[in-house]
């Protein structure tokens, strides 16, 4: 093989490569990413047996060929290059030679036939905007739970409806987020799956920039591609669990405030939050919200915020990271608080957008 | 006690004394920050025993009195809170601070001052020097410092006061960066000092912008102020390494090379060279600097670097990371490199030659 590149191309699919492959812990070989040139494409690819991913290359082939090489060594050697001509080169025994310049970086590989099968894009696959996939993922992902006990909850869980995607992602104890969006997948095999959060992250950051995206579902598995990448991510086994029972369908009271200045006043006042349990209180009022916080050995905080329309009152409690965190990921200026009690969930959206829900679970308070 | 502030100045003193105040493992009242109204000025200070640091707040006191409160809540809580909003301090019964702003209200629960622990202030002749060049000698040297525990005389920088000029020294054994910096007036039985790690950073946050830093340094103590803050800190016991053995007048051999380009060169094969030890070798003649380096199972890296002039040749192993540390804090485009031998010190300067070097012990290479 004998490949050459501009610095930037190459770095830019290396960094997109790298954050897949494994550490130390996993298999030598998985810690490589692949480079292979076939058919007149350069790919690099990487995977930790879970994800995948692959990535189109602008570069020159001299030579066609494959091999291996520590995804880690080649990504910071080539990050450190002077902004010039890198020429990649395999040899003997594996060897891939890097010449740049003055430099000369000859990198110990292993050979391409160990290296797991990667993804094939499917014929079938749907297409979707890129900036609604995204959103999605904002909107939720910081609900999800990353305790590896509760590991059905560690990813975004997709509900397939005849006509609408529903997109949720719950911690199980504090916190739900909800979104709709326009049908993701066609699929006769079920009705719903979990993509887990690293899969999530890396489809992120591979599809940052991608107007459209492909989407299939396979065996247990889904497929994500652009013109330049494909990620494939196993599934999360098992059974997610029946989340509408929480959503709550009726409420007695509703307050509109402004996003910004409920969000700031809270992580305002957590600060004097006991550091266990982490509660604000909020006392709803038909004009104002009074946002306040105790801590035995710190002090206490109020502040108050007003309602710009709303009816009902109560005194409840919530976790203020789970408030925070969701106040944060909205994207209006206002948004809408409907309760039912101080032991009832309660429910904030935006205003403007009938398309994302989020449930708190309320915190009982001394 | 009754004060107001503008939320910058409030947060900008309170973020110059708070890194100071002491974490969990410390006395309570150590956590905290004193906040004194005397004498229409307002001051923030904290200690850990070992660094003190008392700051001057621009603000309005409408009732002297002082308190102190956890610096690290107050510090968040400030930060957070809207710009451009008057922030209120009113000391309550039960040594309580409630601050308010806009909407706002925090009370929170503090220590009375009696037990907060009394900061010595600058009385005395010291000597005046801007802060610029203080921060300066202090990047050029503190990078070398040693942060093991067990060598704590070298977890600090020594200032050797000789008769003409103060050397600043810092080494960990394996290399060592020296500096000069303005003659610093001390009392006759003082001939050096060594400043704790901890103080030296201190220093750089709280005077970087200062134009005349007092400097007085006294027994086992050093006392640093400028008109808004004073900073003093305990001195490391002990006697400092001796190092003078190391300097010497001229080398056989000698090159000029750029030092942005020996810097990424050297930082590239590193890169390749051995997890544990970073050896590389450096191969210098009057034309090129070869660098290189072989791992077993892993590569190897080669890199050639124009000499801009220079005379003699060597073949030596370094510590890369050391290396790529003195080329990073050098400050001068060409680099100064100097070598006696593949078992000597090898020593890097700046091309304008102003008294800061650097110096950093061979490794013997398996050939």
């Amino acid at each position: 093989m004998k490949l050459a590149f501009e610095k930037d191309e190459l770095l830019y699919a290396l960094q997109l490569v790298q954050g897949v492959a494994g550490g130390r812990t996993t298999l030598p070989i998985l810690s490589n990413l692949l480079i292979r040139a076939e058919n007149g494409n350069i790919e690099c690819a990487s995977t930790d047996l879970e994800v995948s991913i692959k990535v189109r290359v602008l570069g020159t082939i001299i030579e066609e060929g494959a091999v291996t090489v520590s995804a880690k060594k080649l990504t910071d050697i080539v990050r450190e290059l002077p902004d010039s001509m890198i020429e990649l080169t395999t040899t003997a025994n594996y060897r891939l030679d890097l010449t740049c310049g003055e430099g000369i970086y000859k990198i110990y590989g292993l050979s391409d036939e160990d290296f797991p099968q990667l993804p094939l894009t499917d014929e079938n696959a749907i297409t979707v905007d890129g900036d609604t996939l995204r959103n999605v993922i904002y909107r939720t992902e910081f609900a999800a739970s990353t305790e590896e006990v509760r590991y059905l909850l560690n990813g975004l869980h997709f509900n397939l409806n005849k006509e609408k995607t529903e997109v949720v992602a719950t911690d199980g104890i504090r916190q739900l987020a909800l979104t709709y969006c326009d049908l993701l997948v066609r699929t006769e095999e079920t009705n719903s799956f979990t993509v887990p959060l690293k899969a999530i992250k890396e489809i992120s950051r591979t599809f940052a920039n991608s107007q459209e995206i492909k989407v299939s579902l396979g065996k247990n598995q889904l497929i994500l591609s652009d013109d330049n990448a494909t990620l494939s991510t196993r599934l999360v086994e098992g059974e997610y669990p029946k989340y509408h029972e929480i959503i709550p369908s009726s409420f007695e009271g509703r307050a509109v405030v402004s996003r910004e200045a409920i969000l700031q006043a809270t992580r305002r006042v957590a600060l004097l939050s006991d550091p266990k349990q982490f509660a604000v209180c909020l006392e709803i009022e038909p004009g104002e919200i009074r946002v306040s916080a105790k801590a035995p050995e710190l002090g206490e905080a109020y502040e108050t915020v007003a309602v710009e329309s709303g009816s009902g009152s109560v005194r409840i409690g919530s976790e203020a990271r789970a408030l925070t965190d969701t106040l944060a990921h909205i994207v209006a200026e206002s948004v809408v608080i409907e309760f039912s009690g101080e032991f009832s969930q309660f429910t904030i959206k935006p205003i403007g957008d009938d398309q994302q829900l989020h449930v708190i679970m309320p915190i009982r308070l001394e | 006690m009754e004060l107001i502030f503008e939320k910058d100045d409030l947060l900008h003193s309170l973020q110059l004394v708070q890194s100071v105040a002491g974490g969990r493992n410390t006395l309570p009242i150590l956590a905290n920050v004193l906040i004194r109204a005397q004498d229409g000025r307002i001051e923030c200070s904290a200690t850990d025993l070992e660094v003190g640091i008392k700051v001057k707040v621009d603000g309005t006191i409408n009732e002297e009195g002082s308190i102190t409160v956890a610096a690290k809540k107050i510090t968040d809580i400030v930060r957070e809170l809207p710009s451009d909003m008057q922030i209120t301090l009113v000391t309550t019964a039960n040594d309580r601070v409630e601050l308010t702003c806009g909407t706002g209200v925090y009370k929170i629960i503090g220590l009375p001052d009696d037990d907060f622990p009394e900061l010595p202030s600058a009385e005395g002749e010291g000597t005046t020097i801007d802060g610029e060049t203080l921060c300066a000698v202090i990047d050029k040297t503190e990078f070398a410092a040693s942060n093991e525990e067990f060598r704590y005389q070298l977890n600090g920088l020594y200032f050797n006061l000789l008769e003409d000029k103060t050397e600043v020294v810092a080494t960990d054994m394996h290399y060592l960066a020296l500096t000069h910096c303005p003659l610093i007036k001390a009392p006759e039985e003082i001939d050096g000092f060594i400043v704790p790690l901890k103080a030296v950073k201190e220093i750089s946050r709280t005077f970087a912008n200062s134009p005349h830093v007092k400097i007085l340094p006294l027994k086992n103590q050093l006392l640093l102020s400028d008109e808004n803050a004073t900073l003093t800190t305990r001195l490391v016991e002990g006697e400092y390494q001796s190092y003078q053995t190391l300097i010497r007048e001229t080398s056989p051999g000698r090159v000029v090379v750029s030092r942005e380009a020996i810097l990424r060169a050297t930082r590239r094969v590193a890169l390749l060279s051995n997890p544990k030890s970073f050896a590389i070798r450096l191969e210098i003649d009057p034309e090129n600097i070869q660098i290189s380096t072989e791992t077993p199972e892993v590569g190897e890296a080669h890199e050639t670097v124009k000499v801009e002039s220079g005379t003699g040749n060597v073949k030596i192993g370094l510590d890369a990371n050391r290396l790529t540390e003195i080329f990073t804090h050098i400050e001068s485009e060409s680099v100064i490199v100097e070598f006696s031998g593949e078992f000597e010190f090898f020593i890097v300067k700046p091309e304008s030659e102003d008294g800061h070097m650097c110096f950093i012990a061979p490794m013997r290479l398996k050939s």
